[in-house]
């Protein structure tokens, strides 16, 4: 598996503070936002300032391209893997 | 521009301003005046075509949702404003309204910019324009009417005062949703009765303060939930050099967000309060001033130290109460001291405790509940709840998360998701006092992370009493650390070897003073460590080491007194 995948499941879960929710409990495929993991806009916004620190990347919004990165973590790791810069 | 100002009083509708004045930037078009009275044209002339009633409009987009507010007025109607578009929410608007217009999973319209276009003639100001919803304590939204004299007065009492610092060609890019009431006051009427272009697009992550369209002068119109997360590494320069604003509402700004970021823009935040029942009240432009009053508007405390007022952007001229409790100062300025019933602030929404608790009973799975606010890192809510003989059955077959998720997604329906409660305690009873009262902090505790570490075992020498401390990783010191980066602070070994130390020893009360502290090796967390207490009576003095076999942590001596 990709390692990726697991770092973002750490980071996410990190950078969220999520409650008793362990790497193997996230569904890799799943959606992140609504359902799913049901993050928030907050949510949002919090992960993707913690993904560009670690990452060096970055986002814009309200393009369907960052809907879809955000679609899922295999999602995540898959823009992660094309676009970090560290 | 200036001296034409009058001709974009919001009465003169989308007839106001030259055909080529930009009015909105969407991405890198620019859209200007000309065109937009054309959309407005026609939506007005799909909207004349439908039964009589209002017009619910929701869009992730703010120049479309300028089109429908004016297509409506111009057509006669009033514009029902939801807040999102959750189920719930669409289902209360489509029973109020004769069209659902936008981002609905059901939109009517959609072959509006084929209808036939209707002549635009000026609005009348007394025609009710908007209706707004924001929570109630008793958990039912409330809706809030808007005439739209109320809000043309309001953004032109609110450019009186800031206006003459900002270019009359700047942009107006924004945080938050136009969607609430400061949101469509700042980000449409605003540039609509001052001339200047808005964007449409809402930006959603600090990096974007940097890629704003064009090349004039920014204002921003932000709230807490971005200001407060603007990333330390962020880059702002390119922001800084257009900047001339920033305005902040919702909720207040920390002092530490605000003044960062007047240290790295230059710019003060302007912080403007108000609810969505009384528009704009008052404005600030310093973290720890207190508020000034917005021009017409006075304000008083109640007899309950309740803040009240007067204003034209109510919809009449008796005095309404607030729930924010306040304190004046001797000039008319005052402070808020926080809110006085059961909503709570989480990031700018206005959540209904109350409402929340109800929602979770109707699900049949909870007996009990109590939501509380908790702050730490970041402003949540917590849910204690008291499960049925159903709500029990379902934890066992399915688990603590699964449970969590259902009630999450069940609460999704009728509550935007920032105000669900992100920590949950299922319990077999809420505590309560002797008097069998429930209070907020009893309630609050029982969410607090431990703040000792767990004593595995005692072990008593000649001289000295060792203990085994487990560092779980739960302690309230790691919070907000990253897991790889959490170390256990200095302080907390300190406090923890007093603490120890007194339930061992008989100590004089005060601290009198430490030397010697050494920390060699950082305790991380899951660790298990020995912490080592000697405390020799004659000298008041306590010796404490950690160390993990031959590897010392740290270690110190600190000297206790009698109570100065």
């Amino acid at each position: 598996m990709d390692p990726l995948v697991n770092e973002i499941k750490a980071l996410i879960i990190e950078s969220l503070n999520l409650e008793e929710v362990t790497p193997d409990d996230i569904d890799a495929a799943a959606p992140l936002f609504v359902d799913g993991l049901g993050l928030d806009s907050i949510d949002a916004l919090e992960l993707g300032v913690a993904l560009q620190k670690k990452y060096g990347l970055s986002f814009v919004a309200d393009s369907e391209q960052t809907r879809l990165h955000f679609a899922s973590v295999n999602a995540l790791a898959t823009f992660v893997g094309s676009h970090r810069t560290r | 521009m200036r001296e034409h100002l009058s001709s974009f009083s919001l009465v003169n509708g989308a007839l106001a301003g030259a055909d080529d004045l930009p009015l909105a930037w969407r991405g890198a078009e620019i859209i200007c005046r000309g065109q937009w009275r054309q959309d407005v044209a026609r939506a007005a002339g799909a909207i004349a075509a439908l039964p009589a009633g209002d017009i619910a409009v929701y869009s992730a987009d703010c120049y479309q949702c300028c089109v429908w507010l004016l297509g409506a007025w111009h057509a006669g109607r009033c514009v029902i404003l939801p807040g999102d578009n959750t189920p719930v929410t669409t289902a209360r608007v489509k029973a109020l309204s004769v069209a659902l217009a936008g981002d609905f999973a059901d939109a009517d319209l959609p072959g509006w910019q084929e209808a036939a276009p209707v002549p635009l003639a000026s609005l009348d100001p007394a025609m009710r324009a908007v209706d707004v919803f924001t929570s109630g304590s008793t958990g039912e939204p409330g809706r809030i009417p808007k005439k739209l004299a109320q809000l043309d007065d309001e953004m032109r009492a609110q450019e009186s005062v800031f206006g003459q610092h900002i270019a009359p060609d700047a942009l107006v890019i924004a945080t938050v949703s136009q969607q609430h009431l400061y949101g469509l006051l700042f980000r449409i009427i605003w540039p609509l009765v001052s001339g200047r272009p808005f964007a449409a697009q809402m930006m959603t992550f600090p990096e974007e303060l940097s890629r704003a369209p064009g090349t004039a002068p920014l204002v921003l119109v932000s709230s807490p939930a971005l200001l407060k997360r603007l990333p330390e590494h962020l880059d702002l320069t390119a922001f800084a050099a257009r900047g001339q604003a920033v305005f902040s509402s919702g909720g207040p700004l920390p002092a530490t967000a605000s003044l960062a970021l007047r240290e790295r823009t230059g710019l003060a935040t302007r912080e403007i309060f108000g609810s969505s029942e009384t528009g704009g009240i008052a404005w600030r432009d310093h973290p720890e001033h207190p508020w000034l009053p917005l021009p017409g508007v006075e304000v008083a405390p109640t007899e309950d130290g309740l803040l009240q007022l007067r204003s034209p952007y109510l919809p009449d001229h008796a005095w309404f109460a607030t729930a924010d409790r306040v304190r004046f100062e001797a000039d008319g300025r005052f402070y808020l001291l926080g809110r006085a019933d059961r909503i709570a602030k989480i990031e700018e929404k206005r959540i209904s405790l109350t409402a929340l608790e109800a929602a979770l009973l109707a699900t049949g799975l909870v007996a009990e509940a109590r939501v509380v606010v908790l702050e730490g890192a970041r402003v949540e809510l917590g849910a204690a709840l008291v499960l049925s003989d159903a709500g029990r059955v379902q934890l066992q077959d399915s688990g603590r998360n699964t449970l969590v998720q259902h009630l999450r997604s069940v609460l999704a329906q009728s509550i935007e998701r920032v105000g669900l409660p992100r920590r949950w305690r299922f319990i077999d009873a809420l505590p309560q006092t002797r008097m069998g009262k429930t209070t907020e902090q009893d309630v609050r505790m029982l969410f607090e992370k431990p703040r000792l570490p767990q004593v595995a075992a005692t072990q008593q020498l000649d001289d000295a009493t060792v203990l085994t401390l487990l560092i779980d990783p739960d302690l309230a010191h790691f919070e907000g650390h990253f897991r790889q980066a959490a170390v256990l602070p200095g302080v907390a070994q300190l406090h923890w070897a007093v603490h120890f130390a007194r339930t061992l020893f008989e100590m004089p009360p005060a601290f009198k003073g430490m030397d010697a502290i050494k920390f060699q090796h950082v305790i991380l967390p899951d660790a298990q460590v020995t912490l080592t207490l000697r405390y020799r009576a004659d000298k008041q003095q306590l010796n404490f080491s950690y160390s993990t076999g031959e590897r010392m942590h740290s270690s110190g001596r600190i000297v206790f007194g009698a109570a100065a």
